[in-house]
């Protein structure tokens, strides 16, 4: 087998706030492979964002990584000074934000910002720089690459902005790019423009993927295996098809639960009952314990181990007989 | 609504004619601005002395125009010193933000605690009067007014989406606050620059007029004014005109900016 792209093993991230030390991630181990698109889903504050954060070294300050490390290419991801992060990201390792208005800087030509990579990590002329752009341009499917060239992002529009920022995203031919729900804040047809966009990207450029979402249509659509986080921790793990017909944890059940669609025309929407637990609430036990179904006695205090089924694996308790134990 | 644009073209009359008053005054003045001419004393304005004649019959027209040099020398460099220090004081406070951010602000505010124009005062005080000194003190005094208003857009904007791609674009933190961060806070800075020009301008004339700022022979507004007092009973006109060019350049670069931040505030 291939070495993975990244590998993070064991990984705690702790929040320091003024009330006390609080755990945000635990014991977050996964690997993306090359050529490999791996989405996270889960509701919001589980923590899938920090997760990439993590990986791209921009923790807020008053976060640390307290145990486990993260390997890049063979590369200690949390050793790493600031100017190796420099060298890393855009050109290595890069990221795509949820919000195509706001990740452009309004005052400048979107020449000038995507030929930025470029300028950073090549020794490219002026010149090789923009008709590098511009055929990265014409694979990401813009049009008018002159006029784009002096354009500035508010001349664009949400799906244009997008492209915009993918080109930037794949124009440094980074082994991992890192997209945090990069089609939430588009529309129906553009967001299946874009996902069209990802695929044939993967294609092009042989880079693997870490796709962020709450949206099991895009997950299935796009990724080959999928993370299931809730409240810090990945409470199960498979290929996407696999899991989304056999899901094994009761939370990856419920969410499939509460997906509309045309079979469940005229009942009401399941939804799961609670929230996710705050940072300050969560416990030893089980995070999903509250608003678990089928929760047990032991659930409560002791958090269940992972267990694997095949190329599927899943941290709850209803497992134990069955399953590999880890 | 339609923003009111007279403000800006009224200000940028007021500072385009002085402005061109100070180039024409680099090649061109109608009498030799330090000639005095004792036969000839405090002149009514009149065709030959379009202003009249001060107490030693010198042109006053050419002695307005040889100020205007002066003024604009001293409130551009001045403004350039407030300006760069600020930045740096304001820019890595603000971009930076924590412990940085705490000493780089408690050095502004206790730059802050000393009225203007008494660090201004001391400053000339301790070392001597002069241009350099004036403009030196002036820049310094202006430093915390920048730097204030630097922090407070880069606060504002680092955290933006715009700063974050760039950090996953891999770049240091000198290139975001250069090239991504400045040009969005360009337009505050203009509007301060512009105030702190005019503040600057004031300033100097107040200290010239206490005869701590610039010295004869360099001309200046403030010490013409001084000079006027004696006679401002007999020749009023002399005074007023230095007042009014003055008021002139102050009031230009205030409605200046004032037409600048509403322009800035509609595109918000």
């Amino acid at each position: 087998m291939n070495q993975a792209t990244l590998a993070v093993h064991e990984l705690d991230i702790t929040f320091h706030l003024p009330e006390g030390e609080f755990y945000a991630l635990q014991d977050i181990s996964f690997e993306i492979n090359p050529n490999e698109v791996v989405g996270i889903v889960g509701e919001s504050g589980c923590g899938k964002s920090l997760t990439a954060k993590a990986i791209m070294g921009t923790l807020p300050q008053n976060a640390s990584i307290t145990r486990g490390n993260m390997i890049f290419q063979n590369r200690q991801l949390h050793q790493m000074l600031d100017k190796d992060w420099q060298r890393l990201r855009g050109n290595e390792l890069t990221m795509i934000f949820q919000e195509p208005m706001t990740s452009l800087n309004p005052v400048l030509t979107i020449g000038k910002q995507v030929s930025e990579v470029l300028k950073r990590h090549t020794s490219l002329s002026k010149k090789e720089r923009k008709q590098q752009v511009m055929k990265t341009w014409k694979k990401v499917g813009l049009p008018r690459p002159e006029a784009l060239w002096k354009a500035y992002p508010h001349q664009l529009s949400g799906g244009m902005r997008q492209r915009v920022v993918i080109a930037m995203a794949v124009i440094g031919q980074p082994q991992l790019i890192i997209a945090d729900e990069p089609t939430t804040a588009l529309d129906v047809t553009t967001q299946a423009q874009i996902l069209s966009l990802f695929q044939s990207i993967k294609q092009n450029y042989n880079n693997a993927l870490l796709f962020i979402s709450h949206d099991w249509g895009v997950i299935r659509r796009i990724c080959d295996r999928v993370m299931v986080m809730y409240a810090g921790r990945i409470v199960e793990q498979g290929d996407v098809d696999k899991l989304m017909n056999e899901p094994k944890h009761p939370y990856t059940k419920s969410l499939l639960q509460a997906i509309p669609n045309a079979s469940k025309r005229g009942q009401r929407l399941y939804t799961i009952p609670g929230n996710v637990p705050s940072l300050q609430e969560r416990k030893t036990g089980c995070p999903f314990y509250e608003r678990c179904p089928l929760k047990m006695k032991q659930c409560e205090a002791v958090f269940p181990d992972t267990y694997t089924f095949a190329r599927q694996t899943v941290a709850c308790h209803l497992f134990a007989k069955e399953g590999d134990h880890h | 609504m339609r923003s009111n644009r007279l403000p800006l073209y009224i200000g940028l009359t007021f500072v385009g004619s002085l402005f061109v008053m100070m180039l024409i005054g680099v090649f061109y003045t109608p009498y030799d601005p330090n000639a005095m001419d004792a036969t000839n004393r405090l002149a009514l304005p009149s065709a030959t002395h379009l202003f009249g004649t001060d107490n030693f019959g010198r042109d006053i027209f050419s002695r307005v125009m040889e100020g205007t040099k002066t003024a604009f020398f001293i409130g551009t460099t001045a403004v350039s010193i407030g300006l760069f220090f600020g930045f740096l004081f304001g820019a890595f406070a603000g971009y930076f933000g924590g412990w940085i951010d705490e000493i780089l602000m408690r050095f502004i505010d206790a730059m802050l605690a000393f009225p203007g124009i008494l660090l201004a005062i001391m400053l000339v005080a301790v070392f001597e009067p002069g241009i350099k000194n004036t403009v030196i003190a002036l820049g310094v005094m202006s430093v915390p007014a920048f730097a204030r208003i630097i922090r407070s857009t880069f606060i504002q904007y680092k955290s933006y989406d715009f700063v974050k791609a760039s950090i996953a674009k891999g770049g240091s933190a000198l290139h975001i606050m250069l090239k991504h961060i400045l040009p969005n806070a360009l337009s505050p800075i203009f509007v301060a620059a512009s105030l702190s020009f005019s503040g600057s301008v004031l300033a100097e004339s107040g200290l010239s007029y206490l005869g701590l700022g610039v010295q004869p022979p360099d001309p200046s507004w403030g010490r013409m004014l001084k000079e006027a007092q004696p006679y401002i009973a007999t020749a009023p006109w002399y005074v007023v005109i230095v007042g009014v060019v003055i008021t002139v350049l102050v009031l230009g670069f205030n409605l200046l900016s004032d037409g600048m931040r509403d322009i800035h505030d509609k595109r918000v």
